[in-house]
C-alpha cells in the first residue's frame, strides 16, 4: 500500500517570546504512515499536540525537525497553498460574507478551474452533501450540521490529495453529530480520499477510524485498529483514555503468576469484562470470584452500569451488562453480588 | 396578570403609561430644542444670508475665480487625503492589530494624537519641521521642493489630522477577522493578495467606508492646521474654509455664506450617502453573498 502521508520523526517546539531558551514541545518525534484510502483517527486529550500535528501537515506551521511526505512528495518548505490538502477547521471557518455556493466554489475559482467544470463539481458536492435548496444562504442562516456539510464540501471541492478534519463534530448537538459521523464515514469510503480526523472524543475515533492513533504529550502511545486499541491497549494511558476501565493496584502479576515483592502493577479491566451474579449468603463462593454490594445502577439505553463496592477492601468497581441480561437477573442497589474478572491488562507502575 | 387599572400598593398602574409619555415628551422636547439652537438655527441663518440678495448674487459669489479655485482645491485635497489614509490607515491598523513589537502601545496611542491636540498646534509643529527654518524643510528646499505654503504641505497636515478615522474604523473589524478563515483560504490555494481581497477586505469594508467618509468630511472642513501651513494665498493655497474666513474678514458676508452653503450641502450629501450605503450593505449582505461566483 502506497503512503498518502508519511511523517518521519516530526517535532515541533514553540519558543517563548521573552525567553528563547524556554521551549515547549508540542509534537515530539512523531512517525506515522497513512494509507491511500485510509481513515486515520487521531485521538488524545486537549493540548496533546494533535491539532498542531494537523497544522504541520497542512503547512500552517513549520516543523522544528523531521520530514513530511504527502503522496510520496516531500512537502517541507512548500507553502500551504501548493500542498493540495483539504482542511476542515474546528468551527468550520466558513467565509461569513459568501453564500454556500460561493464558499464551495472558492478553491476552484482560486485554482482557475474552467466555469463548466466548476459548476459540475459544485452540483456534485451539493448533491452528495444533501445541501440542495441551501445554495444561496450565507453561513449565519445555516444550522451547525449544515455548516459542517458546507465546510466539508468546500474542503473537498478542489479534489485534495489528503483531507484533514480538525474536531469536525464539536459544534453540533449529539443527535446531529451521530448522523454526521455516519455520513462522513460513508462519504470518505465513496470518495476514497485519505483522511485524518483529529478528535478528543474516543467514541468518534473508534467509530470512524480504520486505525486509531492515540496521542499523549506530543507522542503516539499506540497506532492500531480500533479493536486492538480497545482490547489490547499498549500503555496504561491508552487503557485509561479509550473506554471505561477499572484499575486495581497489586504486587501480583496475573499473566506470569509470579509474585513481585518490590514491584507494583496496575490491573485494568473493562466494565463489560467482569461477570456479575446475584449471590445468596451461605452459598460457597466459586474460585476466583469476589464478593461485593451494588451501590448504584444507571440505565444507559443498550446497557446498564453498576457500581459495586467490594467486601474485601471497599474498592468501587464498575460493571456493565447488556440491558436484557441486567433486567433478567435481580440486580438492584443493595443486592449482594459475586464478581468474576475476565480479560485484563497488566501494566507496571 | 395585572391590568392597567390594578393598584399595587400605592402604585397606580393606570398612571404609568401617561408618565412614560410625559418623559418621552420632555426628552424629545429638550433634544429637539438643543439641536434647533445648535444646528438648525445657525444653518437657517446662513441660508438666509446666502439667499438674501437673490440667486444671482449667490451664483456670482460662488462662481468667482477665487471661490471656484478654493472649492476645487478643497475637493482635490480631501480626495487625496482620503486615498492616502485609506491605504496608510489600513497599513497602520494591520501593524497595530496583527503584529507584536516593542512600543506598540505607545504607537497605538500616537494614532489618536491628532484628535487630542489643537489643530493650530499641529500646523505649527509641521511648519517648524517642514518650513523654511525646519530641518526637513531646508533639506527639501535644497532639492528644489517646497513643502510649506504649497499643496504638499497642506496635504501632509490633512493626512495627519485625519489619520485616526481609518485606523480606528478598520482596527476593531480587523481584530474580529477569524484567522482560521484566512488559513482555510490558504489551504484552498489562495495567495496573500487573494486572501486579503477575498477574506479580509469584505470584513473590514464597513470600517473603510466609514473611515473614508469621516476623513473626507474632516479634510473638507479643516481650518486650524491649514491656515498655519498654507499661508492662505488666494488662487494658490486657499481652501474653501479659508475662503469663508477671508471673505468674512473682508465683510463679504454673501460670499462667505454662499460657500458655507455649498460646503454644508456637500457634507450632507456625503453623510446621507454614507447612511444610505450602510443601510444597503446591511440589507444587501445576504443578497450580495448570493451573487453566484461560478
Amino acid at each position: 500500500m502506497q503512503s498518502a502521508l508519511y511523517l518521519s520523526n516530526v517535532t515541533k517546539w514553540f519558543v517563548s517570546l521573552g525567553n528563547p531558551a524556554d521551549k515547549s514541545v508540542a509534537v515530539d518525534g512523531v512517525t506515522l504512515d497513512v494509507g491511500e484510502t485510509e481513515f486515520m483517527a487521531m485521538v488524545g486529550p486537549s493540548g496533546c499536540g494533535k491539532s498542531t500535528l494537523l497544522r504541520l501537515i497542512a503547512g500552517l506551521e513549520e516543523p522544528s525537525a523531521g520530514k513530511i511526505y504527502v503522496g510520496g512528495r516531500k512537502v517541507d518548505g512548500i507553502p500551504t497553498r501548493a500542498r493540495n490538502i483539504g482542511f476542515m477547521f474546528q468551527g468550520y471557518a466558513l467565509f461569513k460574507h459568501m453564500s454556500v455556493v460561493n464558499n464551495i466554489a472558492f478553491g476552484l475559482k482560486i485554482r482557475r478551474v474552467p466555469k463548466k467544470e466548476r459548476q459540475r463539481r459544485i452540483e456534485e458536492l451539493i448533491s452528495l452533501m444533501g445541501l440542495e435548496g441551501l445554495e444561496n444562504r450565507i453561513p449565519d442562516q445555516l444550522s451547525g450540521g449544515q455548516q459542517q456539510r458546507v465546510g466539508l464540501a468546500r474542503a473537498l471541492a478542489p479534489k485534495p490529495s489528503l483531507l484533514l478534519l480538525d474536531e469536525p463534530f464539536g459544534a453540533v448537538d449529539a443527535k446531529v453529530r451521530q448522523k454526521l459521523r455516519a455520513d462522513t464515514k460513508r462519504w470518505q469510503r465513496e470518495l476514497k480520499i485519505p483522511t485524518i480526523l483529529v478528535t478528543h472524543d474516543q467514541c468518534e475515533a473508534l467509530e470512524l477510524g480504520d486505525r486509531v492513533a492515540v496521542m499523549n504529550n506530543g507522542r503516539f502511545e499506540q497506532i492500531d485498529t480500533p479493536r486492538n486499541a480497545y482490547d489490547r491497549p499498549a500503555s496504561e494511558f491508552v487503557a485509561r483514555f479509550i473506554g471505561r476501565v477499572n484499575v486495581f493496584r497489586t504486587t501480583f502479576d496475573r499473566t506470569s503468576g509470579r509474585l513481585f515483592r518490590r514491584r507494583q502493577f496496575e490491573i485494568m479491566i473493562r466494565p463489560e469484562d467482569i461477570a456479575i451474579h446475584s449471590w445468596n449468603n451461605g452459598r460457597p463462593l466459586p474460585d476466583r470470584h469476589v464478593l461485593g454490594t451494588i451501590v448504584n445502577s444507571a440505565f444507559l439505553g443498550h446497557t446498564v452500569r453498576f457500581e459495586v463496592r467490594l467486601k474485601k477492601n471497599g474498592d468501587l468497581v464498575t460493571v456493565s451488562l447488556p440491558k436484557h441480561e441486567a433486567f433478567a437477573s435481580d440486580l438492584n442497589p443493595g443486592r449482594e453480588v459475586s464478581l468474576a474478572l475476565g480479560d485484563c491488562q497488566v501494566f507496571p507502575v | 396578570m395585572l391590568s392597567p387599572g390594578h393598584r399595587l400598593g400605592s402604585l397606580d398602574l393606570r398612571r404609568m403609561p401617561r408618565r412614560v409619555s410625559i418623559n418621552k415628551f420632555v426628552i424629545v422636547g429638550i433634544g429637539v430644542a438643543f439641536l434647533t439652537l445648535l444646528v438648525l438655527l445657525p444653518l437657517a441663518s446662513m441660508l438666509q444670508f446666502a439667499s438674501a440678495n437673490g440667486p444671482r448674487i449667490f451664483w456670482e459669489s460662488i462662481s468667482s475665480p477665487e471661490a471656484l479655485f478654493s472649492l476645487r482645491f478643497t475637493l482635490v485635497l480631501a480626495f487625496a487625503t482620503t486615498v492616502i489614509n485609506v491605504v496608510m490607515g489600513t497599513v497602520v491598523a494591520f501593524m497595530l492589530v496583527r503584529y507584536e513589537f516593542p512600543f506598540r502601545g505607545f504607537l497605538d496611542s500616537l494614532v489618536d494624537l491628532p484628535i487630542s491636540i489643537p489643530a493650530s498646534v499641529t500646523g505649527f509643529t509641521l511648519l517648524l519641521l517642514y518650513g523654511p527654518l525646519g530641518i526637513l524643510g531646508r533639506m527639501f528646499e535644497g532639492a528644489g521642493i517646497t513643502i510649506m505654503f504649497a499643496f504638499s504641505g497642506i496635504l501632509i497636515a490633512h493626512v495627519f489630522m485625519t489619520l485616526p478615522y481609518v485606523v480606528r474604523g478598520v482596527g476593531p473589524l480587523l481584530k474580529d477577522v477569524d484567522k482560521s478563515e484566512e488559513e482555510a483560504a490558504k489551504t484552498m490555494g489562495a495567495n496573500e493578495i487573494q486572501i486579503f481581497s477575498n477574506v479580509v477586505l469584505p470584513a473590514i469594508k464597513p470600517g473603510l467606508i466609514s473611515g473614508s467618509v469621516f476623513t473626507f468630511a474632516r479634510s473638507l472642513g479643516e481650518f486650524g492646521a491649514t491656515i498655519m501651513v498654507s499661508g492662505n494665498l488666494a488662487l494658490r493655497t486657499q481652501t474653501a474654509p479659508l475662503f469663508i474666513f477671508s471673505e468674512f474678514n473682508k465683510g463679504n458676508i454673501e460670499a462667505a455664506s454662499a460657500m458655507s452653503v455649498v460646503l454644508v450641502i456637500i457634507s450632507f450629501a456625503l453623510f446621507f450617502g454614507f447612511k444610505f450605503i450602510s443601510r444597503l450593505m446591511e440589507k444587501g449582505e445576504s443578497s450580495d453573498a448570493k451573487r453566484a461566483l461560478p
